[in-house]
């Protein structure tokens, strides 16, 4: 079972119940995140607690997921922060201007398990 | 009268935002496969508030269609924000939320249909569920109707939503076009707006943002009845 801190790992998920269940599954396999639910909030913990890995839904309430990744990638410090974009977005539909950022898995929300996205946390942060 | 925004539009942003609760229930039995406990009042509230928003979407198409008769009749607008208040009353304890109620002195019967009119409510009262996003946070969601100069205000306000005006115009403009309708709302809230606004301009009133009490909402003017009503 991966050693992650508390935080290593940042949930940036609108829905407040989406965040709660996939929280508490992380926690259930010995896995610990904070969670936010907008871009603005993510930049400050991500400024404070430089986190290896954020899950991150690309509908956010303001800014959006897309504006978020961009701001992070233009921090020389940030942008290797690993990205797992858990999102009601197809990936057909996301059209990233930059690349500078560490995208390590695309999980489709309405179509990915608790276990996927768990095992992608793992895969993730065991790199 | 026809509400202005198409219905087939609506579809698509409907069909969006009913994923946020399908997934909701879909995550629930898998991480109750995992912990060996299910929460099942979360999976109810969750799939009877959405099964309500449907609900509401097909009265508003059934009245663009004209499948469904629009006569306006005196109906009270506290009785059936009690309705829909009791309808949301599981899903606001999953959010951690106060549904109240307020009819203020005065408020008596007004000129609506009552099927439309509680729709509207409803899919109101659905969309600031969703909009709320501090977990932690004790929150309140109020009905209120009062009387004003131009007849009977009635609508939604919370102080834990932000919502502005130019998020009532962003739903109008991007209906059928953008898979997120209000940009500064939470994935999934913004369609019930959607749904309530073509209820209410089906009845010749016009959904506004407003304020209440330094909370922000949503609210329309309704004509008063002449009828007196019976308490």
């Amino acid at each position: 079972m991966s050693e992650v801190k508390r935080a290593d790992v940042l949930l940036v998920e609108p829905d407040r119940i989406l965040a709660d269940t996939y929280v508490k599954a992380l926690e259930h396999a010995g896995l610990a995140a904070r969670t936010c639910s907008s871009a603005e909030e993510a930049i400050s913990i991500v400024d404070t607690y430089k986190p290896k890995l954020i899950v991150l839904e690309l509908q956010l309430p303001g800014h959006n997921g897309i504006e978020f990744l961009n701001e992070l990638g233009s921090y020389p410090d940030l942008k290797n922060i690993s990205i797992i974009l858990l999102t009601f977005v197809p990936e057909a539909d996301i059209h990233l201007t930059r690349s500078n950022f560490k995208i390590a898995r695309y999980l489709y929300k309405p179509q990915a398990t608790l276990e996927q996205m768990i095992e992608s946390v793992k895969d993730a942060v065991a790199v | 009268m026809m509400p202005s925004n198409g219905t087939d539009d609506l579809m698509r942003n409907v069909a969006e935002d009913v994923k946020t609760p399908l997934v909701r229930i879909l995550s629930q039995i898998q991480l109750s496969k995992v912990t060996g406990t299910l929460n099942d009042d979360l999976i109810e509230a969750t799939a009877d508030a959405a099964l309500r928003l449907l609900d509401s979407y097909i009265v508003s198409t059934q009245i663009y269609n004209g499948q469904q008769q629009l006569t306006l009749e005196p109906v009270s607008v506290g009785a059936l924000m009690q309705d829909s208040a009791r309808y949301l009353a599981r899903l606001a304890r999953q959010h951690n939320c106060d549904f109240s109620i307020e009819v203020r002195r005065g408020v008596g019967l007004v000129m609506a249909n009552p099927l439309a009119l509680q729709a509207a409510l409803t899919s109101l009262g659905y969309s600031f569920l969703y909009a709320l996003q501090e977990p932690k946070k004790k929150h309140r969601i109020s009905y209120v109707a009062r009387v004003t100069k131009e007849g009977i205000q009635a609508g939604v306000f919370s102080k834990d939503v932000m919502f502005f005006a130019d998020s009532l115009h962003k739903i109008r403009n991007l209906q059928g076009r953008a898979r997120q309708l209000a940009p500064d709302l939470a994935h999934g809230s913004a369609t019930g707006i959607a749904i309530a606004d073509s209820l209410f301009k089906s009845m010749h009133t016009d959904l506004k943002a407003a304020r209440y009490s330094s909370a922000r909402g949503l609210s329309v003017t309704l004509l008063p009845s002449q009828q007196l009503a019976l308490l």
